[in-house]
């Protein structure tokens, strides 16, 4: 059976309504721009494909939305959400630097989605019951 | 132990992450104060709001004005009670 040895822990964050989630803090780059960036409450989801963050951060990053490449996000339920594609680097300072094409959503969202897009470019584990999550910065 | 089975040791310590403790921990204990700013971006640093808005591009922009480097931001989403479970979509 394989064993990951994990370099990282991290406890879970809460949420402003005060419940407990994988949240990992990153600070997202414009890549063209590296002045212009923010670090935001990202929320570790294996249910979502591809990362999705709100889309006006775009704003504060220098970056012009609708420029990106049209992509749909669907929930299990059949809702949509329409989202633009934008090559961003996201950092970690435990974790390091990662490039990523993030979907930016055109309606509001109330939690930014890393999903398994980023999941792909590292290795992570859940004790829920303990609110931890585990993170190894390699595939 | 041999020298090689503490650097196979050391190789497997795990380090708890302590980037934006602060800012988490003073989220967990004031969901009350944030209750106050629902709808909104807030932008923390340490234990103080720094800035917070509609608009979160203005909220950075308000934050670097204030000589915060790097902002760090987070949506206050409406209180939705207990009876709510969420998803990621």
């Amino acid at each position: 059976m394989p064993t990951v040895a994990y370099t990282h822990e991290f406890p879970y964050g809460y949420s402003p309504e005060g419940r407990p989630f994988p949240i990992l803090p990153i600070r997202l780059l414009n890549p063209r721009d590296l002045a212009r960036s923010v670090e935001v409450a990202a929320y570790l989801d294996s249910g979502t494909d591809r990362s999705l963050f709100d889309g006006t951060l775009t704003h504060a990053l220098g970056m012009d939305l609708p420029r990106g490449k049209r992509i749909a996000f669907f929930s299990t339920g059949g809702i949509g959400i329409d989202a633009f594609l934008h090559r961003v680097k996201i950092s970690h300072p435990d974790l390091g630097e990662f490039d990523l094409d993030i979907g930016f959503s055109s309606v509001t969202l109330a939690r930014n989605l890393l999903g398994r897009d980023f999941f792909n470019l590292v290795q992570v584990g859940f004790r829920e019951h303990h609110l931890v999550f585990y993170v190894t910065p390699e595939p | 132990m041999g020298p090689k089975t503490a650097t196979a040791r050391k190789r497997h310590e795990t380090t708890v992450s302590q980037h934006r403790r602060r800012e988490m921990e003073w989220i967990r204990t004031h969901t009350d104060v944030l209750r106050g700013y629902a709808r909104e971006w807030v932008c923390l640093e340490g234990e103080q709001i720094v800035a917070h808005g509609r608009d979160v591009a203005r909220v950075v922009t308000s934050a670097r004005r204030k000589g915060v480097k790097v902002p760090y931001v987070f949506y206050v989403e409406e209180p939705r009670g207990e009876d709510v479970a969420y998803m990621g979509l």
